[in-house]
């Protein structure tokens, strides 16, 4: 039963792969992700100017805001394709339930960004030729990017699976990922407690608990949290979960 | 198909429901919360350290922390929210080691709450946040019993330090008594009281001493002490001037038992000038200071090179001093102070006041670190050249290329300076008359006859120098320094030389010829004057308060500190330092300046020539009475000078440039490889995936 499912995920994620690996789409993406992200550390960040033999305040510091757009470009056309093509119907006639089907796709999209994380690797080489840095920070640095990446692919999974258009899918997932980033902002919790009633402070609290930079930062300083693990996998999850709902409300 | 949607969704919303809880569970109450902590140096986990002093908290008397931060999202900011949750698990931490004994309290002061009463109550900082004169407060008060410790507006800037902060506050509400600091010195330093019968004016301590006094239990500890008292946990040994060995051996045998150890040493101690021939209000009569001081036994034991007839002097860091430019006085920039050690860092600048140079000979388990260093432009001078500093010009000077050590810190496991023991009992010692008498105490040993020193003491100098006494007042006639310098082989040499000859094999039983642990410490000044009121505080003209002119004051309290904190503290307090450097961008830096320092070296010397040409063509016409009036001709060497000097600064500047070039170079290569090679190599791979389908495509 589980080899069939492992199987099954494996068909799906080598389709999606090889779909993403023949687009032009996967490289433009790369090419601007490393760009953007070398450039803010380079430039804005002032990496070679700050003397300090660490990744967290030049680099990992800029990774919310390029994921914040460039997940949702890799991930829109995960369902909004299928949509529009109208290949979901025979997608999931095939032997394979719908779960098998959005893991699958899920992994596909979620290899595209291990590559682009890999590919940053000059800035990690870049930083041990000049100084010692704390290798354990680096690390966790990168779990909490790849983290912050795969929940900004699975909001976009979850939208892409309510609408056959790619644009929308992107527009409404930015929106998303822009929200569930700034939550924590005060403006916006300002405005959350002016809208609601007095007994509106505990859902406020909880709001704000959702953001996901809150839970971004203290990892990439070389603390593995254990609540910031599960809440980011808890985002992952229920995107997905959302995903398969998406999916279901569609087909019928 | 309708009829399994229903279902679809309250499965849904059951698994929403159940993840929302663990995290809740998890994230906003804190269960099963855990933490792993990656860093090399553990810097996210308690410190053995703090763990040391918690263990030390009393049961009886258990510590309480109470934690006062805003929590609502209107007022507090995000970035502060996410510190406050750091601040707390480092809390939940520190009480978990024990909570029976560290009670840990949370409060939420938002605006308008009986809780932010408690903050204020507690005096926690209390930070507008808006036009509403809405407060937020992110701060921690420690109690223990009476004693309280605040820590009133956590700064995120400041998180390295944050766990020391805690510690050390712990540490001071647990702790039983104030550390005793013990004051050694051949000067008045503690000040001296009031006496009625010769209505001699008391003398105010120096603002050092009154500081102290403050923070700490302060003793006066004669300088002719035979044994030091174990209850003391630091000895400032100020200006020891003529000690004996007895009192050397005190001061060793005190230091192997665990206490620690500040030196002040100086070759010219202007100071200890001006207090000579002033009456001694205690004793009513002439008090008598060296004007040199030196450890000679201790110094050899712990690795210290130290000539007590030689004088730093240096031309890049050179500062006025009584109306003139003077190269041994000093003003070190920050540049200039150890940047990572917790006794200097953070310090802006310090005054060096005609002191001496240490050098590191690298005693066997010790380690030492400068805290103070001069320029390359500075070598040793003799006493007598750096005396006359006070009316001539500096000629002749060049730098020794070498930065010299002024200050230094110790650490390791010392070895006793008189591992034969004590040295042999000199005559009775008179204490109640200052260092004249005590230079004579090794005369048991075959030395010298001591200069007669009070043929010395000038009667024109009857000074009670009050604390803003400026130091040019205290100018000594220069005559007095070869009487006052007391003959260069040091009396306790031959001494210690003669002494296995006539010891007695037996060593005492309380005698120790190392350190009982491995963490000794001993701070050394090679300077006096620095730690002088006049030195370091000057008058307000707007407020006429007193103001700090340099960092002298915090440097020495911060040694004190450091000292006194015990071990604990130190340990967690050398872990705040989390910055990484790029060591290689220093090593570039250091290449490309040894390329051009050849060069930048002539340059600055020639530059120095010129100025000195001036500023002897400035002295003539003002000695001549007629200020400023300069003959055409000394005009038109004036205009000279003047434009080589300009020419000088220009081609400086430019070598400099050229210098910084190298290093851009290298940098701008770093970037555009990082920025841009990878990109192009995705390109490429991309190009190549299109042209391969390409070709599939057209051969079928």
């Amino acid at each position: 039963m589980i080899q069939r499912d492992i199987k099954n995920i494996w068909a799906i994620y080598k389709r999606e792969f090889s779909s993403y690996v023949n687009s032009p789409v996967l490289y433009v993406i790369l090419v601007i992700f490393l760009l953007a992200t070398m450039g803010f550390a380079f430039l804005f960040g002032r990496f070679l100017d700050q003397n300090d033999a660490s990744l967290v305040q030049a680099f990992f510091f800029w990774h919310p805001w390029i994921y914040v757009v460039l997940a949702p470009a890799v991930g829109m056309r995960l369902w909004s394709e299928e949509h529009r093509l109208g290949t979901v119907e025979l997608l999931l006639t095939m032997p394979i339930s719908p779960w098998q089907a959005i893991v699958g796709k899920f992994k596909a999209a979620a290899t595209v960004w291990l590559i682009a994380l890999v590919l940053t690797c000059p800035i990690v080489i870049t930083v041990c030729y000049l100084g010692d840095p704390d290798p354990g920070p680096i690390i966790t640095g990168y779990i909490a990017s790849y983290l912050y990446a795969l929940a900004c692919l699975a909001v976009t999974s979850a939208v892409s699976a309510f609408t056959r258009s790619q644009v929308v899918c992107f527009i409404v997932s930015v929106a998303f990922c822009f929200l569930f980033t700034l939550i924590g902002y005060p403006g916006i919790i300002d405005w959350l407690i002016n809208i609601l009633p007095a007994w509106g402070e505990h859902v406020v609290d909880f709001v704000s608990y959702l953001s996901f930079l809150d839970h971004f930062y203290e990892m990439s300083k070389g603390v593995l949290v254990v609540r910031d693990v599960i809440y980011f996998v808890s985002v992952i999850y229920v995107a997905l979960v959302v995903t398969g709902l998406g999916l279901a409300s569609k087909r019928s | 198909m309708s009829r399994s949607q229903p279902l679809a969704w309250t499965i849904t919303i059951v698994i929403v429901a159940i993840v929302v809880v663990i995290n809740l569970l998890v994230g906003g109450m804190g269960l099963f919360n855990g933490r792993l902590d990656v860093t090399q140096d553990g810097l996210y986990t308690l410190s053995p350290g703090t763990e040391k002093i918690l263990s030390e908290i009393n049961p009886d008397q258990p510590v309480t922390i109470r934690f006062y931060a805003s929590n609502e999202d209107r007022v507090m900011p995000q970035q502060l929210k996410s510190y406050a949750r750091n601040v707390q698990d480092l809390l939940t931490e520190i009480a978990k080691e024990d909570p029976s004994r560290i009670i840990l309290e949370k409060f939420a002061p938002n605006p308008d709450t009986d809780e932010e009463d408690k903050a204020r109550e507690d005096r926690v900082q209390g930070m507008q946040i808006n036009s509403q004169g809405d407060n937020i407060y992110l701060g921690i008060a420690i109690q223990s019993g009476t004693k309280k410790e605040v820590l009133p507006f956590l700064n995120p800037t400041e998180e390295p330090k944050l766990e020391y902060d805690i510690a050390r506050a712990i540490n001071k509400v647990i702790s039983a008594k104030v550390p005793i600091i013990g004051v050694m010195s051949t000067m008045p330093v503690q000040g001296s009281p009031m006496f009625q019968f010769n209505r001699q004016r008391g003398e105010a301590p120096w603002v050092i001493v009154q500081q102290l006094r403050m923070d700490y239990e302060v003793r006066d500890v004669s300088p002719q002490s035979d044994k030091i008292d174990a209850e003391i946990s630091v000895l400032i040994v100020i200006h020891p001037g003529d000690i004996s060995e007895t009192t050397e051996y005190a001061i060793d045998q005190f230091l192997l038992k665990g206490g620690r150890v500040i030196a002040c040493v100086d070759p010219l101690c202007w100071i200890g000038q001006s207090y000579n021939g002033g009456q001694d209000p205690m004793t009513g009569q002439s008090r008598i200071v060296n004007q040199t001081s030196d450890l000679p036994n201790l110094f050899k034991a712990w690795g210290i090179g130290y000539q007590k007839s030689e004088v730093v002097a240096d031309t890049r860091f050179q500062n006025v001093l009584g109306g003139r430019e003077n190269a041994t006085a000093l003003q070190l920039p920050k540049t200039a102070l150890a940047e990572k050690d917790r006794i200097t860092e953070g310090l802006q600048s310090v005054s060096f006041i005609s002191g001496g140079a240490l050098t590191n000979l690298e005693a066997e388990g010790i380690t030492l670190t400068p805290l103070m260093e001069s320029s390359e432009q500075s070598d040793l001078i003799s006493i007598s050249t750096a005396e006359s500093l006070r009316t001539e010009p500096l000629v002749g000077f060049v730098g020794s290329g070498r930065k010299k050590i002024l200050a230094a810190q110790l650490n390791g496991k010392f070895k006793s300076a008189f591992p034969k023991g004590p040295p042999a009992k000199p005559m009775p010692p008179s204490p109640e008359t200052g260092g004249a008498q005590e230079e004579a105490q090794p005369a048991a040993a075959p030395t010298p006859a001591p200069a007669p020193k009070p043929q010395a003491a000038k009667g024109d100098a009857p000074k009670t120098p009050a604390p803003t006494a400026p130091p040019a007042s205290a100018a000594p006639a220069p005559t007095s320094a070869p009487t006052l310098v007391p003959p260069p082989a040091p009396a306790a040499a031959p001494t210690a030389a003669a002494a296995p000859a006539d010891s007695k094999p037996v060593l005492p039983p309380d005698h120790l010829s190392e350190s009982s642990s491995a963490d000794s410490m001993v701070v050394v000044f090679a300077d006096v004057d620095m730690f002088y009121d006049a030195f370091a505080l000057g008058r307000d003209q707007l407020t006429g308060g007193m103001i700090a002119l340099n960092s002298n004051l915090p440097m020495f309290l911060n040694a004190v500190e450091l000292l006194s904190g015990g071990g604990n503290l130190l340990a967690v307090r050398s872990r705040a330092a989390t910055q990484r450097p790029f060591t290689k961008i220093d090593e570039m830096r250091d290449d490309v300046e040894m390329k051009y320092r050849p060069e930048l070296e002539k340059l600055q010397s020639e530059a120095d020539a010129v100025a000195q040409q001036i500023g002897a063509l400035k002295l003539t016409t003002d000695q001549s009475g007629q200020n400023l009036v300069l003959d055409p001709a000394q005009q038109k060497q004036m205009e000279e000078l003047m434009s080589k000097q300009v020419d000088f600064s220009k081609k400086l500047r430019e070598l400099r440039k050229q210098q910084n070039k190298d290093i851009d170079r290298t940098k701008s290569w770093l970037m555009a490889l990082n920025i841009l090679a990878m990109p192009l190599l995705v390109i490429v791979i991309g190009g190549m995936m299109a042209l391969i389908r390409r070709s599939s495509t057209a051969a079928h």
